[in-house]
């Protein structure tokens, strides 16, 4: 288990006596509980020893917790043991930090809908399957269909990326168009200033430099596979 | 809290953990992610775990930032720990 997933608590099974005790979840446990001066030992030991059994009842019973000696993954103690600011200093009173982690975390909730929401749709349009997006279509006559979808939005959808969060901050504080990156795709395929880079953990990057000095750079795998990571405008184009 | 955004975002630049800046990208390509992290920093007080805190704080932001998985975060931990460490010390 890394450091960073050791720090989100992420246990892959449950801990305790005659329970999973996976090494990595077992190691993790002590490491937290030693932060907590609830354990002494070796942390790096994969075994259950008592002294652990013995730290994490202390714990439960700290925190007013069932009392059980168990470690369940999403479980009451593993939220209390791993959730960071609060387990470190289980009885101070919440900090600016405390409360920005908070808050974050339910504006990320309402932006990863959005987000998602949006990418969903222009997936759809990538794919040509746009009759969902467009259900009021169904009741139209066809002769009418076609000039009613030409006053839809489709176009400004289509000339949508999608884009990973940090794509969508890069846009909106250079302030760089929709229409601006779809020409900047355009113009450099069709001028043959597109090419392929490696990222910086081997991932394959497309870098599309358009005539509009628009320069975009798009994940071409993994979960970012399509989205727009970051864009910039280069200031000498004067365009 | 004696570290600045403007230093924040100095150390993530020189560490340039997507390597963005590499590719060509401006200055101020981390100075959200700089902003972020320091906003979640004010009203940390000084104490032994700082470090933890840092790090668990530019973990959540990264992750976010870049629409990460476990196994991308696993690719850029090393960079991360060693911001980490150097936004803690200035601290």
């Amino acid at each position: 288990m890394t450091m960073i997933n050791t720090l989100q608590g992420l246990l892959s099974g449950a801990v305790g006596n005659n329970l999973e005790n996976k090494p990595e979840d077992v190691r993790a446990v002590k490491r937290e509980l030693s932060k907590t001066g609830l354990f002494m030992d070796d942390i790096e030991n994969p075994y259950v020893t008592r002294e652990m059994d013995d730290g994490i009842k202390v714990f439960q019973k700290d925190r007013g917790l069932k009392i059980d000696g168990r470690i369940k993954p999403g479980g009451e103690t593993e939220i209390a043991l791993f959730s960071g600011l609060q387990t470190i200093l289980p009885t101070r009173k919440p900090t600016q930090a405390d409360i920005f982690h908070t808050k974050k975390i339910q504006e990320d909730k309402i932006d990863d809908r959005q987000v998602h929401k949006e990418n969903l749709r222009i997936n759809q349009l990538d794919e040509g399957e746009i009759n969902s997006v467009y259900p009021e279509l169904i009741l139209i006559p066809a002769s009418k269909a076609f000039s009613v979808l030409k006053k839809l939005p489709r176009k400004q959808l289509k000339e949508r990326r999608a884009k990973t969060h940090h794509g969508i901050k890069r846009v909106n504080e250079r302030s760089i168009k929709d229409k601006e990156i779809y020409e900047a795709l355009k113009s450099s395929d069709r001028l043959g200033n597109t090419y392929k880079k490696t990222g910086k953990y081997g991932t394959i990057q497309k870098v599309y430099k358009g005539e509009n000095g628009v320069t975009v750079i798009i994940e071409t795998e993994g979960r970012n596979k399509g989205k727009i990571i970051t864009l910039w405008k280069d200031i000498s184009s004067g365009k | 809290m004696r570290i600045t955004v403007i230093e924040i975002d100095d150390i993530l630049k020189k560490h340039d953990i997507e390597g963005l800046l590499e590719m060509g990208a401006p200055q101020d390509e981390y100075m959200d992610e700089a902003q972020d992290v320091y906003e979640a920093l004010e009203g940390l007080q000084k104490q032994e775990s700082v470090f933890d805190h840092v790090l668990q704080i530019l973990t959540k932001v990264w992750r976010d930032s870049f629409n990460l998985d476990e196994t991308d975060m696993h690719r850029r931990e090393a960079n991360i720990v060693n911001c980490a460490k150097e936004i803690s010390e200035k601290l």
